[in-house]
């Protein structure tokens, strides 16, 4: 189990309990729900941006495990 | 403040899923310059953002929502929409009264002559030509003036690939109508059916003018919620008080407010210390106390003290009108449900239309070989196939059954209701005032040894008499129950939120909260564990001190109505599942779900919240009663499949909701719930009456008897008689039916 974040709502979760996952750009990120998913899919720079804005330094993405 | 670049939008939002969405879109349109204020629902799909519209146009949050991932349908700046819909409602219910005055007026002559003629009551004058014109003059107007919204509804159902009742009026009628032209200028053989065209459109109208007549109430709930709104506000203006029109009130004013004064406006508190009535919006009695930096809701009423505060949201951005905004949004977005009728007519058009097809294919084939009187059988089966008493199956039942549920205590307040009642999967209760009597009273007096019960309580009414406060008001009710008699006090003091303070014989005696105690340097430790075991049950402790040393204390909480946990038990017995929600805290519902039965229970609810916990469960499939009685029950009450509010709530929430029980008593839903079961079966059979004759005169209009000569000749083809007898038999027995509801056992 590996913790991730969702870069649309901000919310945190792990990723065997989040079933909404996409690829961007080789790297694999996690939702809370479809909506942000879909969200994300829409404008994935809009929310990558938004979310190193909001959390500097923080990697949203599952780290090996 | 430039009040005048202030804007504000309602933008529809499409592709939310979660809470979490909602504060993605926020945090993208607060990201934007110009944007004052902005609050994204995910019940009502919809964002309401305020700007300022020299620096930002619609069309730049429109994309900037595109931009963070979701769709928009629709925008409206501020809120025109309701006022419009308003508007169209009261027009619908005036443009139904002409089209039935225009109906009847044409109609009943027009049957009256027709049905004296069919019988031979007239003389031989009337079978003459002109008579036949007579009567097409007379059916004309109805046809096209009361005829014309069935053509229109017939012509949108057709486009939907779905066959409902306009499309089987209009068929029906114009159909007749047409014929019995052709027949008038002597194209086509027969009788003339102009009587039967016309009584089935001013039939059916008579139905939609009781319909429309319930609909245009619903905004009557959005009037009551805006006369709450505090008219003026106190500002204070370089040291200066003075009264002005809360309109002109801006964000960032100092705004006053005295005892017993309603807060006009949102806003956070600068000083003064007093206790603040919230029960209009979070739906709790107990009075909240108020301090420097805590917010104040606007429309809510200010007790004992004197509060300055800062106002933080004005206009369309304070709780009320959010509360006001979703009441509307939630009445708007309300899918209609499809009524019984037309689930019917679905079925029965389309196989009406093939019977008719296959007549005249039949009669032309097998026939003669003529095409005219093939075409006078198929056109008696589309007649004769339309039901005149279809237009009072569903009124008729739902007029009585409504009666029947007024006697009961139970206020329909739409045809709707009573379809939908039966139909509920799943009840949410609101607790204080719905499952509770919303008033506190006093459930324990626990006294120190050297001092008696009834003292205590005597000299607690004492102190508190002529409160407002609803602590006070448990106490002196339950010293009056007790017939204890009062005593006046030497001196009194009292302090906001917190306690009272008199003298008798010289020695100080306290009243009020720990806090309060603890203050004035009182030792708790000789009841404190008696005190935290009460707190536990969610009861409120008041603590008597007198000379300086505790003495007892008393607990107050909100208690269950007696009616309440049988209630319950009914709704189980009827397989509908219960849920408790409350703003209240944990323990509290916790407490009161437990001793009515009920397992599952949402705490802490926010006022506008109470609607998300609706739509989820209607997403989950369920259909949703929703039982409450306060101003923030509202939006959840229009929201609902059906709102239940309480005869002993607020106006407001009466008039979201979709039926009312007077006495409050909740034993009255299942009730209404045997009611709308009755009243539901009574219209399939008044439908089936209804259709019934008619669907027997369909082989004779076929012409199925045709070849049999021992059959009498009325029988062989069909007869505007029988048309006519079928007319009134099956509306006799429609209304007799739907009048025995007044008889059915609702236990």
């Amino acid at each position: 189990m590996v913790k991730v974040w969702d870069v649309v709502c901000g919310m945190q979760g792990d990723d065997e309990h989040w079933h909404s996952k996409t690829e961007y750009k080789g790297n694999v990120y996690y939702f809370c729900c479809d909506g942000c998913k879909s969200a994300f899919e829409r404008s994935p720079e809009y929310h990558l941006e938004n979310f190193q804005e909001e959390h500097p330094g923080l990697d949203p993405r599952s780290s090996d495990d | 403040m430039e009040e005048s670049a202030q804007e504000r939008a309602t933008i529809g939002i499409t592709g939310m899923t979660c809470a979490n969405c909602v504060s993605a879109i926020e945090k993208g349109i607060r990201k934007l310059d110009g944007v004052a204020d902005v609050s994204v629902n995910l019940a009502t799909e919809r964002a309401s953002v305020q700007f300022d519209a020299e620096r930002l146009a619609l069309g730049d949050i429109v994309r900037q929502i595109e931009r963070v991932g979701f769709g928009v349908i629709e925008m409206s700046p501020d809120r025109s929409l309701p006022d419009s819909e308003k508007e169209a409602r009261k027009g619908e219910t005036r443009a139904q009264l002409n089209r039935l005055v225009v109906g009847a007026a044409f109609t009943l002559p027009l049957l009256l002559l027709s049905m004296m003629r069919d019988f031979s009551l007239l003389g031989p004058w009337a079978d003459q030509t002109w008579v036949n014109y007579l009567f097409w003059v007379l059916s004309t107007p109805v046809q096209l003036y009361v005829g014309w919204q069935y053509y229109r509804g017939a012509f949108k159902s057709l486009g939907q690939y779905s066959a409902n009742m306009d499309v089987l009026v209009a068929l029906g009628s114009s159909v007749a109508y047409v014929y019995s032209v052709f027949v008038t200028v002597e194209i086509l053989p027969g009788h003339v059916y102009f009587e039967t065209s016309a009584a089935i459109l001013t039939l059916i109208v008579t139905g939609k003018l009781l319909e429309a007549r319930a609909r245009s109430q619903t905004s009557e709930a959005v009037k009551s919620l805006m006369e709450l709104q505090p008219r003026t506000a106190r500002l204070e203006r370089e040291s200066v008080e003075q009264q002005v029109p809360v309109e002109q009130v801006q964000v960032e004013d100092i705004v006053v407010v005295r005892p017993g004064e309603k807060i006009p406006v949102d806003g956070v508190v600068l000083d003064g210390d007093s206790s603040v009535d919230e029960s209009m919006i979070s739906g709790e009695s107990m009075p909240v106390d108020k301090q420097k930096g805590d917010r104040l809701v606007g429309g809510t009423i200010n007790y004992q003290g004197r509060l300055r505060f800062r106002a933080s949201a004005v206009g369309q951005g304070t709780v009320l009108a959010q509360i006001i905004q979703l009441v509307e949004l939630a009445q708007a977005s309300k899918a209609p449900i499809q009524r019984t009728v037309d689930q019917v007519a679905a079925v029965f058009v389309p196989i009406v239309v093939l019977v008719a097809l296959i007549t005249f294919l039949w009669w032309y084939w097998f026939g003669t070989g003529e095409l005219a009187p093939a075409l006078v059988r198929m056109v008696s089966v589309l007649v004769i196939a339309c039901p005149c008493a279809m237009g009072l199956a569903t009124p008729t039942a739902i007029l009585v059954g409504t009666g029947r549920g007024a006697r009961e205590g139970i206020l329909f307040k739409n045809s709707e209701a009573l379809e939908q009642v039966h139909k509920l999967s799943l009840i949410l209760l609101d607790k204080t005032g719905t499952v509770t009597t919303g008033r506190p009273e006093l459930t324990d007096l626990i006294v120190e040894s050297s001092f008696e019960e009834e003292e205590l309580l005597r000299l607690a009414a004492s102190l508190e008499r002529g409160s407002e406060h609803p602590v006070a008001r448990a106490i002196e009710n339950a010293a009056k129950e007790r017939s204890l008699e009062l005593i006046e006090l030497e001196s009194f003091e009292s302090f906001a939120g917190k306690g009272v303070k008199g003298q008798l014989t010289g020695k100080d005696i306290l009243l009020g909260t720990a806090d309060f105690m603890v203050d004035q340097n009182i030792d708790l430790s000789a009841l404190e564990r008696e005190a935290g075991l009460l707190e536990d049950q969610a009861r409120t402790v008041i603590w008597m001190a007198i000379g300086g040393e505790v003495k007892g204390i008393a607990a107050v909480a909100d208690t269950l109505k007696a009616t309440s946990r049988e209630a319950v038990i009914h709704l189980k017995q009827l397989g509908l599942k219960v849920v408790l929600i409350s703003g209240d805290n944990q323990a509290a519902t916790r407490a009161i779900a437990g001793k009515i039965g009920i397992d599952e229970f949402f705490a802490e609810v926010l006022p506008g919240q109470k609607v998300s916990y609706v739509l989820q469960y209607q997403k989950q499939q369920h259909q949703v009663g929703m039982v409450g009685d306060g101003i923030n029950d509202a939006p959840a009450l229009a929201q609902a499949n059906v709102g239940i509010a309480l005869g002993t709530g607020t106006d407001v929430a009466m008039e979201a909701a979709d039926l009312t029980l007077i006495r409050g008593d909740l034993r009255e839903i299942p009730k209404a719930i045997r009611i709308s079961r009755a009243t539901m079966r009574t219209i399939r059979q008044n439908l089936s009456w209804a259709f019934g004759y008619n669907i027997l005169l369909i082989p004779v209009a076929a012409g199925l008897l045709y070849p049999f000569e021992s059959v009498p000749e009325l029988l062989r083809q069909l007869h505007p008689i029988l048309a006519a007898m079928a007319m009134a038999s099956s509306s006799i027995s429609v209304v007799a039916n739907s009048l025995r509801l007044r008889g059915t056992r609702l236990e």
